[in-house]
C-alpha cells in the first residue's frame, strides 16, 4: 500500500508538471531553462505555486450567543471591515519563485504532449544490435575479482552442515576450492539505434546576437527531444560564413564573423562529415540549418544541387529555419520552397522564424513529422 | 566641365526630358551612371547608382574593405548610416548596408551598396515580413547626389 506522502508527493509531481506545461510556451520561446541546464535535470522556475492553506477570519471579535436583547439589535458585527488604506508597507519577504528540477525526459515527454509530437520511427536500417553483458549467473569457475562472498559463503556452510563439521559453539565457516561460486555473465544482443545531429549555422555579418539566441533555444529543443527518442545522440556543430568548419558546441554558439554567406560550404562540410563518420545506413541522420537566407546569389544554384544530390538522400530529415534577419532580406527559404516544392521531398522541413515568438511554431513544425 | 557640374547638367537634361532616363557623368577615376525615376527642381529618385572603374582592377578584399570603411565615415546624411555587414572573400566583394535599417509601420527599408573589382553600386530596399525584398528608388536632393558621387569618386584611386 502507498504511503500517504508518496500519494502527496507525486499530487505534487502532478500539479508541478501542470504548471510547466502551462507556461510552456513561455519557456520554449524565452529559453528562460538553458542557462539552468545540469547533466541530466533542468531547473525550471515555477511562479506562483498555491499550496493550500487555511486563512483565519475574523471570528474572534464577538460572535453570537444567548442572553438579553433588543428587537433589532446587531448582532456579532465583526471588526473594521474597512480601513482607510493608511499604514506602512511591510518587512516581510515577498513570494519566492519555486525552483523545480525536471528530467529531460520529462520535459520531452511534456514538450511532445504540448506540441502533439509523433513519436520518432527510427530508420529500418539503423538498428544497430550491439552485445551487452549481464552479470546474472553464477558459476563455479571465475576470476577472484568475481568470486561471489555470500554464495561462496552459504556453499562451505551447507557443506560443513552436511558433512556435520560445522560447529554450533565455534561457528566458523571455511570454505575450500569448490565452495567457491564466482559471478558470470551472459552475452545479450541488444538492439540499438544511433542518431546523430548535425547543426549548421550561418555566422555571417548579417547573423546578429538575436538571431544566434533563437538557433540556440530552438537547438536545446530539439535536442531535448531527439535525445529522448534515441539512446546515443551524437552532435556536431558547423559554422558558416563564406567557408565552413565544424567546431563545439561554445564556438558554434558564440562566433560572429564577417565574411559573406555561402550556404553550399556548409552543406560541403556536412556531406564530408557524414561520409566519414556516419554512414547512412546505420545512423539517423538529421540536419538543422539555420541562416538568414542571405545567400550571395551565385551560390543557391549550387547550394540546392548539393542539397538534393548529397544530403537529402542520406537524412532521416533536413529541417532548414530561416531567422528573419533585421533587414528581412533572406531570400533562401523561398528557393528552396520553389526548388522543391512538388517533388517529393518528404525529407525537408522549412520553418520561417520571424522572432523568439516563432520557435514554437518552428519546433512544432520541424518535430511534427515523426521521421 | 568638372563631375559635379556635369551630373548637374544631365539632371536638367533629364527633368527636361519627362524625369526618367540614365545619368551619365565622368570623373577622373572612373564613371557614374544613375538610373532615374523622376527629377523635379529640387530632386531625384534613383533606381540605382553605379560607379564604374577600372581603378579596382585587381584589388584585394582588404583594399575593398577600407574603401567601405571611409565610406562609412564619409556618407553620413542619407536617411541611415551605412556600414559594412559582409565581406566575400570568393567574389572579393564587400557588402555594405544601412546599419540600423529603418522601420516604419512593419516596412524595413534600407540602403545596399556593393563594391567590388569593377566598382561600386547603390540601391535602396524594402522589405515587409514573410515577403521578398523589393528594390525601390533612392530620393536625394541634388546637392546630395552631388556629394554622394563626389565621396565616392575620392575613395576610389
Amino acid at each position: 500500500m502507498a504511503l500517504r506522502i508518496d500519494r502527496d508527493r507525486t499530487r505534487f509531481k502532478q500539479i508541478v508538471r501542470g504548471k510547466i506545461r502551462q507556461n510552456l510556451r513561455k519557456y520554449i520561446t524565452h529559453g528562460e531553462m538553458i542557462g539552468r541546464k545540469g547533466k541530466d535535470l533542468v531547473s525550471i522556475p515555477v511562479p506562483a505555486l498555491d499550496v493550500p492553506h487555511f486563512r483565519y477570519g475574523k471570528n474572534g471579535k464577538g460572535g453570537v450567543a444567548q442572553g438579553e436583547g433588543e428587537v433589532g439589535q446587531p448582532i456579532a458585527r465583526g471588526g473594521d471591515a474597512d480601513g482607510d488604506g493608511t499604514g506602512q508597507a511591510g518587512s516581510d519577504p515577498g513570494q519566492h519563485i519555486l525552483e523545480v528540477d525536471v528530467s529531460f525526459d520529462d520535459l520531452a515527454t511534456m514538450l511532445a504532449e504540448e506540441l502533439e509530437l509523433p513519436n520518432i520511427e527510427p530508420k529500418g536500417k539503423a538498428n544497430i544490435v550491439q552485445d551487452k553483458s549481464r552479470y546474472n549467473s553464477i558459476r563455479r569457475v571465475g576470476p577472484e575479482s568475481l568470486r561471489h562472498f555470500k554464495r561462496t559463503y552459504k556453499e562451505a556452510l551447507k557443506r560443513q552442515i552436511s558433512e556435520k563439521s560445522y560447529n554450533f559453539v565455534d561457528p566458523r565457516v571455511v570454505p575450500f576450492r569448490e565452495d567457491r561460486r564466482y559471478r558470470s555473465w551472459s552475452t545479450i544482443q541488444q538492439p540499438e539505434t544511433n542518431a546523430v545531429i548535425v547543426y549548421m549555422m550561418d555566422v555571417s555579418g548579417s547573423m546578429t546576437d538575436e538571431q544566434k539566441s533563437i538557433v540556440r533555444t530552438e537547438a536545446f529543443w530539439i535536442d531535448t527531444w531527439l535525445k529522448s527518442q534515441y539512446d546515443g545522440v551524437e552532435r556536431r556543430y558547423i559554422i558558416h560564413d563564406a567557408m565552413a568548419k565544424e567546431v563545439d558546441e561554445n564556438t558554434f554558439y558564440h562566433t560572429r564573423e564577417s565574411g559573406g554567406t555561402r550556404i553550399s560550404s556548409a552543406y560541403q562540410v556536412c556531406a564530408d562529415l557524414l561520409d566519414k563518420h556516419f554512414p547512412f545506413e546505420e545512423w539517423n541522420i538529421y540536419c538543422f540549418q539555420f541562416s538568414d537566407g542571405d545567400n550571395w546569389g551565385e551560390d543557391n544554384r549550387r547550394a540546392l544541387q548539393m542539397l538534393r544530390e548529397k544530403l537529402l538522400p542520406r537524412c532521416n530529415l533536413f529541417c532548414y529555419g530561416q531567422v528573419e534577419s533585421p533587414y528581412g532580406s533572406g531570400e533562401y527559404l523561398r528557393s528552396l520552397a520553389e526548388a522543391f516544392f512538388g517533388a517529393n521531398h518528404d525529407k525537408l522541413v522549412l520553418s520561417d522564424i520571424p522572432d523568439k515568438e516563432g520557435i514554437y511554431d518552428s519546433i512544432k513544425t520541424f518535430l511534427s513529422k515523426g521521421k | 566641365m568638372s563631375f559635379p557640374d556635369q551630373i548637374n547638367d544631365e539632371l536638367q537634361r533629364l527633368r527636361a526630358a519627362g524625369g526618367r532616363g540614365t545619368l551619365a557623368a565622368d570623373a577622373p577615376n572612373g564613371r557614374l551612371e544613375c538610373d532615374l525615376a523622376g527629377v523635379d527642381a529640387f530632386g531625384c529618385s534613383i533606381d540605382s547608382f553605379t560607379f564604374h572603374t577600372g581603378g579596382l582592377q585587381g584589388a584585394t578584399l582588404e583594399k575593398l574593405k577600407k574603401i567601405g570603411e571611409e565610406l562609412t565615415r564619409r556618407v553620413t546624411y542619407l536617411l541611415e548610416p551605412i556600414a559594412i555587414i559582409e565581406l566575400d572573400a570568393e567574389g572579393v566583394t564587400v557588402q555594405m548596408r544601412s546599419s540600423p535599417p529603418s522601420q516604419e509601420d512593419g516596412v524595413t527599408s534600407y540602403y545596399e551598396l556593393t563594391i567590388n573589382q569593377n566598382g561600386l553600386k547603390l540601391r535602396r530596399y524594402q522589405s515587409q515580413s514573410g515577403q521578398p525584398r523589393q528594390a525601390t528608388p533612392s530620393n536625394f536632393t541634388h546637392e546630395t547626389l552631388r556629394r554622394l558621387a563626389r565621396d565616392v569618386s575620392a575613395v576610389i584611386p
